[in-house]
Formats: structure tokens, sequence, C-alpha cells
């Protein structure tokens, strides 16, 4: 046979054997988007890759950052690339890349909302932050509530979390869809709690004291100074932590008049006694960047050379 | 109580809630009088209310806190435990007095180390004192759990009766509440308080007790103190604490050392082997009780509580007990609680180096730069160690995502530098952490390769039928081999449409427009093909504008200047003319100057004719009438220059 028909068989060949393989392109798996979406959001990355120093991360601190797509598209292309070694393969895989990138920038935002029950809302994730939180607060606070809030129009809307893990007993990371101006990070509220609250500054160390409440709003009473009435507790004497409860209800209806009226009933005193969980906020500052973030090491070179 | 609803995120709180009949057996008697007839005999009937009084199912419980075995700052906090039932502590009678005043029968206290016997899986004759248990009337069998407590824990740790009822009450929250209801189903719930605030670094037992029938034992009022006080009942050392709690003699736990203690693997270790017998069983003396334990830590774990108060008090202790419907324990850890832990966070974005008041001294420095790169340890391909920049997905600032979407294909292309000749080993990082990640899942890869297997053979398939023409709506499924199909098709296209079937014509070319007058001869001469050839290759045929045939004829020139001023008229006669020069030039030693035509072309005439020579011989046709001009111009050939 001529060279030309012998090449020739061999195509036709081929293209059978393509033809039996299958008939329409395939799309690109699901299961594969998914696995992708979930390295998006960093799952199974080990923690030096988040923070390669240990003092990026100091005990007792918390750390907020913006996530860096360049380095996850690196991921997922590192992924993608898998057995693909050829320049045909490579080509295929340029011809579909931009769309499956789409796919996985939707996924990525829905799995969050999938995990935790929220209504879905489609459309690629915006400019993702987080942030790293290591204390003992997580440990001691296991179910702590965390939840992100950002101004849009003029009224305070939730920002969803796309991830809120503990990585580590002691550390927490969570990853927020937008960028928030306040955080507020609460103890968990299981049930209500009593108790009283220790010694201020300039009081003595081992006495307690009750924050006096209005009995018609339950709000703490704060006098003409601004702080709130205090009664401190009496306790039992030689007795280990011991509130003497009779003397406490005379205490807070001698300090709350003539609102508590001549007695306190039970129910009163648990509104008395009653702590709300505490909740800390963390807002951002108008401070210009140069005073939030300082660089130790200052290479205006490497700025030049760097994309931003 | 109150008929409207609590509103979602509300609470109400109420000081009691009664219930209408206490526990208790009552008689149910039915009368009724007819007035025709006569009276009809009462019935009596026996009924039973019932209340936990022993015992309390763990479903009856909502929550505790501390939660059980917790570890947290509960300094400021008194314990509490949520009950299902609204009424529960007001169910049984604590004293004689009517159901509308009288104290709710259960109080929860916390004790500590040293300051309880816990006893587990009693019968009920042991929980109680003999004349409660006359005075109530029980006669329930069975088993329960009890605490005893010396009277001195009871003086300083137990509520007083005056202080029972204000520590008891009830509290309303909505169902669709999930945080405030946490599954209660009636959003009614009743609450005990403990009066006693845990002390740091101690754990604690925390006894939900029945008082029915022993308010007597509270302690009475004593004017209260301003500070917080004593840390624990028993102001004692640890160890006589520990001692009391382990030397155990007369009361219901026994230490039993049988056994010597063994060496384990000939090293110079032994485990000394206690065993703790419960309360009944006879008690073996055997040998002496092992020296107690070392001060305990704050016993991060279980609290044995085994204490012998004889061992405690000077003289000989009052007891009491009481049975326990619920327990649980918790530890009172230092640290501050969660508002001094977060209030005082370092805060600040990634890469902002630690607070130096908040911790130890970092022992390397921190190195960031402006774009959030910290620096890293690096060994290059070589071997070298070298430093390397670095950022992970988390940065200070925001990063514009790289909007070429070209994929990497190996690590080494995202490998960047910078201008301090340092790597930037970010991109290239994460792209070796992606693979290695896919590698690791060997399903990931199964899935990649057989969607690349797939979509290369749509491909390969595709690309073949766009290739072949004039197959556009062909059904390419089917049993039926593709190329055979469409083979089939093109075959039937042509059979049907000729030629055009297979696709559009060429468009033909003006070939006239291209040569200008002398051109075709020129490409005759130039290839040093036949004029009749080029004339058949350019004229009308295949193409259908082709060059007019008739200029080829050739016309050869007989101007005899004219041809020797421009050779080129010879046509295809001036090579074989040029050739024949230099045959004679390497004859005849001088060099003949090629311009002077007319000698060399007398000479060539006079010299004998070669064989098979077809210039020469077309020479020879020519030269009767080049002959004849030379022969004119002959007598002037020698002194014309040309």
């Amino acid at each position: 046979m001529e060279p030309i028909e012998r090449s020739e068989a061999a195509i036709g060949q081929a293209v059978d054997v393509a033809h039996q393989q299958s008939d329409a392109e395939p799309e690109f798996p699901a299961e594969l988007v998914e696995w992708l979406a979930r390295l998006r959001l960093l799952e199974g990355v080990p923690f030096s890759y988040l923070v390669p120093h240990e003092e990026m991360l100091p005990p007792e601190s918390i750390r907020f950052f913006h996530l860096n797509r360049d380095f996850l598209d690196a991921a997922v292309d590192g992924a993608l690339s898998l057995g693909g070694s050829t320049s045909r393969e490579r080509a295929l895989l340029e011809s579909v890349y931009e769309a499956i990138r789409d796919r996985i920038d939707e996924r990525e935002r829905m799995l969050w909302a999938e995990r935790a029950g929220l209504p879905v809302e489609r459309g690629a994730a915006e400019t993702v932050t987080g942030f790293l939180l290591r204390s003992r607060v997580i440990s001691g606070w296991p179910g702590m509530h965390m939840r992100a809030y950002r101004v849009v129009d003029g009224a305070e809307q939730e920002v969803r979390p796309l991830r809120m893990e503990r990585l580590a007993p002691a550390v927490m990371l969570a990853l927020f869809d937008g960028v928030p101006s306040r955080l507020e990070i609460e103890e968990p509220r299981g049930s209500l709690q009593f108790g009283v609250d220790p010694a201020g500054p300039d009081q003595p160390a081992d006495s307690r004291w009750v924050n006096l409440r209005d009995p018609a709003t339950g709000q703490v009473k704060t006098g003409e100074d601004g702080e709130p009435i205090q009664v401190q507790v009496p306790f039992r004497p030689d007795a280990p932590g011991v509130i003497d409860v009779t003397a406490l209800r005379a205490a807070l209806v001698e300090a709350g008049q003539p609102d508590l009226g001549d007695a306190i009933e039970p129910a009163e005193l648990a509104l008395q006694l009653l702590q709300y969980p505490y909740r800390q906020p963390f807002g951002a500052t108008d401070d210009p960047m140069e005073d939030v973030f300082a660089p130790t090491v200052d290479l205006s070179v490497v700025r030049r050379s760097q994309e931003l | 109580m109150a008929d409207d609803d609590v509103a979602k995120g509300q609470l109400r709180l109420y000081s009691s809630v009664r219930p209408a009949l206490s526990a208790g057996s009552y008689t149910v008697r039915l009368e009724q009088a007819i007035t025709s007839a006569g009276a009809i005999a009462p019935v009596d009937r026996p009924m039973e209310v019932t209340a936990p009084r022993f015992a309390l199912a763990g479903t009856e419980v909502q929550s505790v806190f501390p939660p059980p075995n917790a570890n947290g700052a509960f300094d400021t906090r008194l314990a509490q435990i949520v009950l299902r039932r609204r009424t529960l502590p007001w169910e049984r009678a604590a004293n004689a007095a009517p159901v509308a005043t009288r104290p709710p029968w259960l109080a929860l206290v916390i004790l500590g180390e040293g300051e309880a016997n816990f006893l587990k899986g009693v019968s009920i004759a042991d929980a109680l004192p003999q004349d409660v248990r006359a005075a109530l009337g029980v006669t329930e069998q069975g088993t329960c759990d009890a605490l005893e407590v010396s009277s001195t824990v009871v003086d300083k740790a137990f509520p007083r009766e005056d202080e029972l009822e204000a520590l008891c009450h009830v509290r309303r929250v909505n169902l669709l509440d999930t945080e405030l209801a946490t599954g209660d189903d009636d959003g009614y719930l009743s609450v005990v308080v403990c009066n006693r605030l845990p002390q740091q670094g101690q754990t604690y037992g925390a006894y939900l007790i029945s008082l029915e029938g022993q308010l007597a034992v509270l302690p009475d009022p004593v004017p209260p103190a301003p500070t917080v006080g004593t840390t624990s009942v028993y102001e004692a050392p640890p160890e006589v604490i520990a001692a009391a709690s382990y030397a155990n003699t007369g009361g219901t736990v026994e230490l039993v050392d049988t056994e010597p203690p063994e060496f384990l693997d000939g090293e110079d270790r032994y485990k000394p082997v206690i065993r703790r017998t419960s309360a009944w069983q006879t008690p073996v003396t055997a040998a002496p009780p092992p020296p107690p334990a070392p001060a305990p830590t704050p016993s991060q774990g279980t609290l044995q509580h085994a204490t012998d108060f004889a061992a405690l008090e000077p003289e000989p202790p009052v007891l009491h007990r009481f049975p326990v419907l619920a327990h649980w324990q918790f530890t009172c850890g230092t640290g501050g609680d969660f508002q001094a832990l977060t209030s005082n966070l370092d805060v600040g974005l990634l890469g902002t180096p630690p607070n130096p008041t908040h911790g130890p001294k970092p022992a390397t420095r921190l190195e960031v730069a402006d774009t959030g790169h910290t620096v890293v340890d690096q060994v290059t391909w070589r071997g070298e160690p070298a430093r390397a920049w670095y950022r992970g997905p988390f940065v200070p600032r925001h990063v514009t995502r790289r909007a070429a979407p070209v994929p990497y294909h190996v690590a080494d292309q995202a490998l960047r530098f910078g201008a301090d000749g340092r790597a930037d080993v970010s991109l290239a990082a994460a792209f070796e952490l992606g693979r290695l990640l896919a590698l690791s899942d060997a399903r990931y890869a199964a899935v990649l390769h057989r969607w690349r297997r797939a979509a290369l053979a749509a491909r390969r398939v595709a690309a073949a039928v766009a290739r072949v023409p004039g197959t556009e709506g062909v059904a390419t499924d089917g049993g039926e081999s593709l190329t055979r199909t469409l083979g089939v098709a093109v075959l039937a296209g042509v059979a049907a449409d000729g030629a055009a079937a297979l696709g559009d014509t060429v468009p033909p070319t003006d070939v006239d427009d291209l040569l200008a007058d002398d051109d075709a001869a020129v490409i005759a001469e130039g290839l040093g093909l036949p004029p009749s050839f080029v004339g058949d290759v350019l004229s009308p045929g295949l193409t259908q504008e082709g060059y007019d045939r008739s200029r080829f004829e050739s016309r050869l020139e007989t101007d005899f200047n004219l041809i020797v001023a421009q050779k080129v008229r010879l046509g295809h006669l001036g090579k074989g003319l040029t050739d024949r020069v230099a045959a004679t030039q390497a004859e005849s030693n001088p060099p003949v100057p090629e311009s002077t035509l007319q000698a060399a072309g007398a000479r060539a005439a006079a010299e004998p004719k070669r064989d098979g020579d077809a210039e020469a011989d077309v020479v020879e046709q020519l030269w009767p009438g080049l002959r004849a001009r030379l022969d004119e111009e002959g007598g002037r050939g020698a002194d014309r220059a040309v």
C-alpha cells in the first residue's frame, strides 16, 4: 500500500475507535467540580501552607485576611494537570478551562449554603475574606457564635460564612463571602446563665457585684454618671462563696427603689442575676492602611516585580 | 398563666408554678343523690398522683450548667439545672405547709473535694434516716443515689430554708426559638439554681437533692459578710483531705490492697494495686492501707466523692443523708472567662508581628513584605539551601485575580523571581499542593482520566466529520463504522450532484494578465523547455482562460545586428551558441570575445559539422540566411567592433 493509503486506513481506524467511545462531548464531571470547589475552600490543605510562620498567628490573637485567588487557581491548575503531559491533553484543558473555572466559582459559593441549610444564592463568590483565631476561648467554649455584618444601602446585612471550622483545638478558621465591616464573637447561648460580676479595678478583689436591672425592660439601670448601678453581693460568713440570698434580695430592693417595690420575687431575682452571653465586636477601622498593616521587611523593589 | 404567647427571642419568668394536686395517694369519692328514688351508695376509688421522689428520669432534665465534665471559667456563674416539668420543684411537700405557700423540695448544691460522700445505688432505706422515712410514710423499695454530708458542710454550703423559694423559678420561651427553647415541647421550663459560687482551680460535683421532710436540717440565718469567703468547707491542707478521701475504714468504701506491688519488665517501677469494693460487701481487713496519695492537683477528670468525715472533724461528726435525683461534675478552671479572653485578643491583619506585650518574645523576627510575602527556607533543585518568598492563600491586602484563563501546566511555569533574585514560590507551591492532593485521591484521578479520554475521542470524531465534504446531516450514530458511513455519504453526494458535492470549484485565474509579450519566451528559455510545451501549459485547457497560443509561433529574428545586439532574440538557440562558443574557446588558446559573433559564427560554420550536435544543426538550418548577411558584411568584419 502506498504510504498515503496506509495513513488513510490508520486515520479511519482511529476515528472508528473514537466514535465507539463516545458520541457527544461529555461535560466536565460534577464530581470533580465538587472536589475542586472544596479545594478552593482549602479543605485538606496543610496548615503550614496557610500560616508559614508560627509568629503569624501568635497565641491569643486574631488575624484577618483576604483570600488570594491566584493561589487557589494555581492549586486547581495543579489538580487538573494530573496525567496531562502531552500537548494534546493540554490543548483540551485550555479549551475548557474557562468554563470549568466559572463552574467551580459557582459551586464554591453554594457549598456552605448547602451544609448550613441556608438558601442558595447563585453567582460566583465575591471577594472572600476571613480570619484565623487562636485562643483558649475556642477550646473552652465550643459552639461559639460568629457573625459578620456589612452595610449595604444603608442597612446592615449579614455576610454569609463560606467555611467555619476548628483546625485545631485552639485554632479556628472562618471564611466569609464578602468584606465585612463588623464581626461579632458571642458566647455559646445554650441555656441562660445566672451569676454575678467580678470586682472592678477599684473594688476589693474578693467582692462580687450585681448590675441592677429595670424589671420592666430588663435593661441594666444606669445612674447619673452613666455607669451601671451595682449592688454588692452579701455572702455567708466563713463559707466558701455561698451567697446569702435573702440578704441579696433585701439589698436589691434597697438599691432599686422605687421600681422594685417592697420585696423581690424569685422571678425578679432571677432576672437580676441573669447574665447575657458576652458578645465581643470587632469593627473595621478608618485608619489608613499604613497604620493598620506595617511590613517588617521594606523592599519596594519586591513590590515592583510582583503583581498585586 | 398568661394567655398570650411569648415572642421569639423573649422569655418570661414566673416565680413558681404550683400544681393543683401535690403528689400522694388520694381517694376519689363519687356521690350522687337522686331526688325521686333513694340515695345511691357512694363509690370510693383510690387515686395516686405520682411524682419523682428518689430518682429522676434522664428525659426530665432539659440541660445543666456548667456542662458536664466541662472545664471553664465558671467562677462568676451559678450552677443551675433546667427541668422540663414546670411544677416539679413544688410537687412534693417539703414541710407541712399548704401547696400555695410551701417551699420547693428540691435544692441544688455543689460540693468540692472532701466535702461529700456520694453513695451510688443504695437502698431507699439507707438513703433517708429512719425518722424521716416514718414521717413521710415511705414504702417504696428499690435503690437510689444518696449524698452523705456532715453538719458542717450543711451549715456552710447548703441553702437556708428561707432561700429555697428564691432559688427556683419557671421560665417560658417560644417553642420556635431554637436557641432558647433547645428542644422543649411546651415552652415551660423550671430552673433550680445553686447559691454557691465555684472557686478557681477546683472540681465540683453538683447534686440535685430532695429535701423532703428534712428542712429542719438546713442552717439558720446568719448575718452576711461582704467577701467571697473561704475556698472550701474544710480549710485543711490538701493532703489531709486526700487522706480523708482514701482512708475510709468504717464507712462505705473500702480500699483493699491484697497483692504485693508488681515489677514491670525488670524495670525499677512498681504499680500499687488498689481495688475498691462496693458498700455491702463485708469489709476485708487485710494489709494496712497504702500511704496517702500526694497532694492532688486540680482534678480535670472524675472527682471521687468518698469522704470520711471522721478524719476531717475532731469529734465524731453528725452525718446527714439526702436522696440525689441528678448529679454531674465540672471543673472551674483558671484563666479568665469569655469576656476577659476575647477583649484581650491581639487583633491585626495576617502578617502583623505579635504584640510583645501579649506573649513571650518570639525567637526569630518575622519578615513580612508589603505584599504579604514572607521568607521561607528553600532547598533549590541543585540541593543548595536558599531563602525564598512565599505568600499563602491568606494575604493582608486584596489581590486582583489573574484574568487570563490559561492554566499552568507545570509548576515551573508558575515560578516567579523577585528583583532581589530570590524565587517567589507561592504559586508553584500551590500548584504542587493541588497536584499532590489530587494524586492522593484515587477516585479523582480515575474520574479525570475517564473524562479526558471521552472528551478527546469525541473531539476526534467531530474533527473527522468536519473535514469530509458534503456530510452535513449524516447520522453518525449507529453500529456501523463511522468511516464507512462517511465514505458512502460522500459517494452518494457525488453521484447526485457531481463534482459540486465535493466542494466548490477552484476559481480560474487569468493568465493573460500575468504575462507580457515576451514573458512566455523568457520562460521557455529560462527553463530550457521547448516553447510548444510551454504553449500547451499556458493555453486554455485546464483553465478557462489561457495564454494565446499564437503568440508562441516563434518568430526568429533575421536581422543580424539585432540578433547580435540582443542575443535573446535567438530564443533557445542562444544557449546552443553559447555552448558552441565555449567549446571553440576551449580548443583555441586565445580567448575569443564572445561578442564577435561574426567571427565565431564563421568559424563554427567553417568547422566540420559534428554529429548529434542539435544546436549545430539548427545553426546550419539558419545559416543560409545568416551567411548571406555575413557575406554581405564580410569585408568589414575584422574592423567592426561590436
